[in-house]
C-alpha cells in the first residue's frame, strides 16, 4: 500500500492524542486503516491497495467511561480541527488535507441507525447496526509503542460479506469484495487466523451461514 | 467494476475535501489577519496590528510586547498563514478530483 508519509504521521499523531487523552482503550480502528494495521499481523507481503482519508473509530460502548475524555485538547494541540454536521450533529476531526477522524457506534434493539452521543467525549457518533458484530471479535495489535484494537481479520471479512447484499452505495460492495479477496489468502495461510475464521463462521446463525455461502458463491470466493 | 470503485472513492473524497475546506475556511475567517508592528516611543515599546480593510490599511494598537493579547494575536496570524496554505492545497485537490470525475 502506498501511504503518504504525512498522512501516516497524521494518523499516528491522532493515535498519540487518543492515548494521551485516555481514549485508546475504548475504540476499535475499523475500515481501511484497520487494513493498514493488518500489515503488522501479516508481515509476509499483505498490502491492501485502497486507503481513504477517513479514519473510522468504532466506539462499542458509548456509555463508557463514566469520566470525561478531553479529546478536543489532545487533538487540537496536534493541529486537528473539529467539525460538526449542522443537521445530524455528528462530529469529526480533520487535519489539513490528510485525515478525517469519525466515530461510529452500535445500533441496538429497535433503535434506528442515526446519531448517538458518546457521553465521555461529548460528541455525536454515527450509529450503525451493520458493525455490531465487530465488537465481539476484538484483536489487539502492537504497533510502535501502542496497543491498538482492530477487528480480528477473520471477522473483518465475514462482516463485509454479510453486509454485502445491503451495502450502499453500490461501489462500496466492490470495494469490500476487493478487500476480502486481498485479505483472505493471508488468513488462509495463517494457521491461527484460518482457525479463527472457521470458529467465527461456526458461531454465525444458520441464516447468516446461508447468506455467507451465497455471497461467496456469487462472487467466486473460496 | 474497478472504475466504479474508483469513481465512488473519488466522489467520497470530493465530499470529504469540501467538508475539510468548509472547516478551514470557517477557521480562517475567525483568526486575526495582518502583521504585528512594534513601535518604540522613548524607552517603551508598543505593538500594533497592521491589516488591510478594503482600500485602507488599519493600524490598531494591541498592547505591549509579550502581553497575553499580543502573543495570542501573533499565534493566530501564524495559524492563519498555515491554514491559508491548507486551503490552497485543498482547493487544488478539489479541482483535481473534479477533473478526474469528468
Amino acid at each position: 500500500m502506498i501511504i503518504d508519509k504525512e498522512q501516516e504521521n497524521a494518523f499516528w499523531d491522532a493515535i498519540e492524542a487518543f492515548r494521551e487523552s485516555g481514549l485508546l482503550n475504548y475504540i476499535m480502528i475499523i475500515g481501511s486503516w484497520a487494513e493498514y494495521l493488518y500489515t503488522n499481523i501479516f508481515s509476509d507481503g499483505y498490502e491492501p491497495n485502497i486507503r481513504t482519508r477517513d479514519v473510522d473509530c468504532f466506539y462499542p460502548n458509548i456509555k463508557k467511561p463514566k469520566t470525561n475524555i478531553d479529546l478536543f485538547s489532545a487533538l487540537s494541540a496536534r493541529g486537528f480541527k473539529y467539525d460538526e454536521d449542522p443537521f445530524t450533529r455528528v462530529g469529526r476531526f480533520v487535519k489539513e488535507n490528510l485525515i478525517e477522524i469519525s466515530f461510529l457506534s452500535r445500533t441496538l434493539g429497535a433503535e434506528q441507525n442515526g446519531p448517538r452521543k458518546i457521553e465521555a467525549l461529548k460528541i455525536y457518533s454515527e450509529g450503525l447496526r451493520d458493525i455490531n458484530i465487530l465488537e465481539r471479535y476484538p484483536f489487539h495489535v502492537k504497533v510502535r509503542e501502542y496497543e491498538l484494537t482492530v477487528p480480528e481479520p477473520a471477522i473483518f471479512i465475514v462482516q463485509k460479506l454479510l453486509v454485502y447484499p445491503v451495502r450502499q452505495p453500490e461501489y462500496k460492495k466492490e470495494k469490500d469484495l476487493q478487500s476480502v479477496k486481498e485479505l483472505l489468502p493471508y488468513i488462509n495461510a495463517s494457521e491461527e487466523h484460518s482457525e479463527r475464521l472457521n470458529i467465527i463462521i461456526n458461531h454465525l446463525s444458520e441464516k447468516e451461514k446461508k447468506l455467507l455461502k451465497q455471497v461467496c458463491f456469487d462472487n467466486n470466493i473460496v | 467494476m474497478q472504475s466504479l470503485v474508483i469513481k465512488g472513492i473519488l466522489e467520497d473524497e470530493l465530499e470529504r475535501t469540501k467538508r475539510m475546506l468548509r472547516v478551514y475556511l470557517k477557521q480562517y475567517e475567525n483568526l486575526h489577519k495582518g502583521s504585528i508592528y512594534t513601535k518604540q516611543v522613548g524607552n517603551r515599546q508598543y505593538c500594533y496590528l497592521n491589516y488591510r480593510n478594503g482600500d485602507k490599511v488599519i493600524s490598531e494598537y494591541i498592547g505591549v510586547p509579550n502581553s497575553e493579547k499580543v502573543e495570542k494575536i501573533r499565534a493566530e496570524i501564524s495559524e492563519r498563514r498555515q491554514i491559508k496554505q491548507t486551503i490552497k492545497t485543498l482547493k487544488i485537490e478539489q479541482r483535481e478530483i473534479e477533473r478526474a470525475l469528468r
